[in-house]
C-alpha cells in the first residue's frame, strides 16, 4: 500500500496525465507526449517546468538517430508522489 | 493526508481518476505491439518451451531451443527498437513494488511451466511438452497484449 498523500503539484489535470503516462513508461519523447496530450509546446513546457522544479520529472536531451530529442521520465520521488496522490484520490472516493 | 484536499470537489476527484484510467488505456494502446510481432514472440517462446521439454540425448530438439531463442530475442529487439524510434520506451525493469510483485508472479509462473514441462515430459508424459509450449505461448501472448507496460493495475483497467 502507498501512503495516501494529496499533492497539488500533480493534481492539475494536465500534470496528472503527464505523470500517469510517465509512470507506466520508461521514457517518452517530448514530441510524443505533446501529441498524446494534445497540448501546445508552450503549455507542455510550462507543466514540465513545474514538475522538474518539484524534482518529479527528469529531462534528458540526447542525440538519437542524428537528431536532438528530449526524453522525459519520472524520478523516484515523482513516482512515489504520483502513486501516493492516486492512493489519496482513491481513499477520498472510498471514504464517501 | 494534508488538509488542503478539502478544497477539491469529489466530482473533480472522480473525473481525475477517470482521466488517469483513460490516459493509461491510451498509453497501453500506443505501447501494444502489432499482432504479427506478438505471435512471433509468444510463438517462439512456446516453441522454446516445447523444444526444451522434448530435448533428449538422442534427438535434435536442442536445435529448436537455439532457433526459437534467436527468433525470440530478435523479435523483442525489433519491438524495443521500433518503440524507441517512435519516441516511447517501454519499461523493462519494474520501478515500484506493485510492478515488482506482478513481475515476480509472472516469472514464477513461466518458470514453473518450463520446469514442469521438462520434468513431466522426461517421465514418459510426452504430451506435457505440447501442453507446456501451448500454455507458455498463449499466456505470453495474452500478457503482451493486455499488459505491455508490466503494470497490473493499468493493464487490468484496459480489460474493461
Amino acid at each position: 500500500m502507498y501512503k495516501a498523500e494529496f499533492d497539488h503539484v500533480i493534481h492539475a489535470p494536465n500534470r496528472l496525465q503527464i505523470c500517469s503516462i510517465l509512470s507506466i513508461t520508461a521514457e517518452i519523447e517530448f514530441k510524443v507526449l505533446r501529441e498524446e496530450l494534445d497540448l501546445s509546446e508552450s503549455a507542455l513546457s510550462k507543466h514540465l517546468k513545474t514538475l522538474v522544479q518539484a524534482n518529479y520529472v527528469c529531462l534528458s536531451k540526447r542525440t538519437d538517430f542524428g537528431r536532438q530529442r528530449t526524453w522525459l521520465s519520472l524520478t523516484k520521488e515523482g513516482q512515489r508522489a504520483y502513486l501516493n496522490h492516486v492512493s489519496a484520490l482513491k481513499a477520498i472516493v472510498k471514504g464517501l | 493526508m494534508k488538509d488542503n484536499e478539502k478544497n477539491v470537489s469529489i466530482n473533480e476527484i472522480k473525473s481525475s481518476l477517470k482521466a488517469i484510467e483513460k490516459t493509461e488505456q491510451d498509453t497501453i494502446k500506443t505501447l501494444r505491439m502489432p499482432i504479427w510481432l506478438n505471435i512471433f514472440i509468444s510463438g517462439s517462446y512456446g516453441m522454446g518451451v516445447f523444444s526444451w521439454a522434448s530435448t533428449r540425448h538422442d534427438n535434435l530438439w536442442m536445435l529448436g531451443v537455439i532457433i526459437s531463442s534467436v527468433v525470440f530475442f530478435f523479435a523483442v529487439a525489433i519491438y524495443m527498437y521500433s518503440k524507441r524510434l517512435v519516441g516511447i520506451k517501454p519499461k523493462v525493469l519494474p520501478t515500484h513494488k506493485s510492478e515488482l510483485k506482478f513481475g515476480f508472479t509472472i516469472a514464477i509462473f513461466f518458470g514453473l511451466v518450463v520446469v514442469l514441462s521438462r520434468e513431466l515430459s522426461i517421465r514418459e508424459l510426452w504430451w506435457v511438452a505440447y501442453l507446456g509450449g501451448a500454455i507458455g505461448s498463449i499466456s505470453l501472448g495474452y500478457l503482451l497484449y493486455f499488459f505491455p507496460t508490466g503494470n497490473y493495475r493499468a493493464g487490468k483497467s484496459n480489460h474493461v
